[in-house]
């Protein structure tokens, strides 16, 4: 399972129905942990990467190479797929998808590529309001037209082959306990791990706007996570063809805009859904770039690089992964899902390793590296099938739970070595 | 068909020029990887939202 709010949450709407609101919340809710815990410490350690942070607890850059490695091989995987969402938004509106998709990405790109996170961050303030307005008006509107709840329920209720009973779609818990459970957690253990998150709290200008700054976005996604639901919801009761959308849900919502407005004033509403992709997009081709400038250059290939250099490098390095994720996406998309199966293992791996290792004064380098190896093996087995789980965010679970096994084991046999001092400090250790 | 166009090449000029106008705070690297440290809280709450916004799915699953 790959975290987006909009797209994601409306595919689940479609699906689910209001059960749909529990994708977006939990997007919130993982950011809201984050800052409660560990936005403020974090920020004051004045790093710039995840893997960063694990080589100051463990003193290992074999750590820190591992789960850069696993990081970015992820990140490159879902900026793959967010390519494909391009596309897939291209033609919903009945526009060639590939040359749409390619013409997004080469804005992102070059917009990233110009002025790294300073272009991210303002582009991505616009994009937000501009996603959120636009999908908040496409639903006021399309409530209005199916002739509001009452509507909605008479609508759904007429439509063959839902996927669940149209009653359904108006509880909240349809998508089942264990689901719910899964999806919260999943999605609340990458936020509290991932590198696109932590690049932005290193960014912000204190601890404290860290801290606020993760609790404030986390509310402002869970209050708005009503708005995809409703959407796919709204795109299948109001679609003249809603086999297609309960076939590729993720066609829901800009289905939703055109069938509301027509192709005419439905523009602005894709620019609206194009600019919540690339919102996601810049950030995670960001994210790629710091680990290979920060973790592999300059940790392993010359740690003395001159700054003019590494700005070079950076520059550089956006738009080589760029590309490289565009091209990956529309020639060899087995490429890309096998690298979206990277998220998989990082989340499995890293977790415990990095929250239990700062909460935790006895893990050692020993433990860490052979839990993260275990949690990951652990989510091979899971994604080539050698254990089958009945949902796939049980990987995440049990990932974490071997890897947490193995970590303490193996810590206890081996003698810790004293923390970095900035770390005890940022962490308040005794 | 040309509406759409037309507002989708707007809304990439306007990004572009975004960027263009970033351009003044890039000198170093740390400027390029972290926005120099100097996010405020309306970005950063901004941006930390809009990382989890887009449209990321995987087709086989749910």
């Amino acid at each position: 399972m790959v975290v987006a709010f909009i797209l994601g949450g409306a595919s689940w709407g479609a699906t689910y129905g209001l059960g749909g609101i529990w994708y977006g919340f939990a997007c919130g809710l993982g950011l809201l942990l984050l800052g409660l815990t560990l936005a403020k410490p974090m920020r004051a350690l004045a790093l710039y990467t995840v893997p960063d942070v694990l080589e100051m607890r463990y003193k290992s850059k074999t750590i820190r190479l591992l789960a850069a490695f696993l990081s970015l091989l992820a990140l490159v995987g879902i900026l793959g797929a967010q390519v494909w969402a391009a596309s897939a938004v291209f033609e919903a509106i009945g526009l060639p998808g590939t040359a749409g998709a390619v013409f997004a990405t080469l804005v992102f790109i070059a917009y990233t590529a110009f002025s790294g996170l300073w272009a991210v961050a303002l582009t991505d303030f616009i994009q937000i309001i501009l996603g959120s307005i636009g999908v908040l008006i496409a639903v006021v509107l399309g409530l209005n037209k199916v002739g509001g709840f009452e509507g909605l329920r008479a609508s759904l209720s007429a439509i063959p082959n839902l996927p669940q009973t149209s009653g359904e779609y108006f509880n909240f818990m349809s998508l089942g306990v264990s689901l719910f459970a899964l999806t919260l957690a999943a999605t609340v253990m990458y936020t509290l791990i991932g590198q696109d998150f932590y690049q932005r709290l290193f960014a912000s200008k204190d601890e404290k706007t860290a801290r606020k700054g993760a609790i404030y976005s986390g509310i402002l996604l869970m209050v708005l996570s009503f708005l995809p639901a409703l959407a796919g919801m709204l795109a299948l009761a109001l679609s003249r063809d809603p086999q297609a959308i309960i076939d590729s849900p993720k066609t829901a919502v800009p289905k939703l805009v055109i069938t509301v407005f027509g192709s005419g004033v439905g523009a602005i509403f894709v620019a609206a859904i194009l600019a919540a992709v690339m919102s996601t997009a810049d950030s995670l081709l960001s994210a790629a770039t710091s680990h290979v400038v920060k973790d592999l250059y300059q940790s392993f290939i010359e740690p003395g690089a001159e700054d003019k250099k590494l700005l070079r490098l950076s520059i550089v390095t956006t738009v080589i992964i760029g590309l490289l994720a565009l091209v990956a996406a529309l020639t060899v998309k087995g490429i890309v899902e096998l690298l979206i199966y990277s998220y998989d293992i990082y989340t499995s791996g890293v977790f415990v390793p990095l929250i239990l290792g700062i909460y935790w004064k006895r893990a050692t380098k020993e433990g860490a590296l052979l839990g993260m190896i275990a949690g990951s093996l652990t989510a091979v087995m899971g994604i080539t099938g050698l254990v089958t789980f009945s949902y796939w965010e049980y990987i995440y679970v049990s990932g974490a739970l071997v890897s947490a096994v193995v970590m303490v084991v193996i810590s206890l046999l081996t003698s810790s070595e004293p923390m970095d001092k900035k770390l005890q400090k940022a962490f308040e250790f005794s | 068909m040309s509406v759409v166009w037309t507002t989708l090449v707007l809304y990439m000029g306007a990004m572009l020029g975004v960027s263009a106008y970033a351009r003044k705070y890039i000198k170093t690297s740390a400027d390029f990887l972290v926005a120099g440290r100097r996010l405020g809280l309306a970005l950063t709450t901004a941006t930390l939202a809009a990382t989890h916004y887009g449209g990321g799915f995987h087709l086989r699953r749910s």
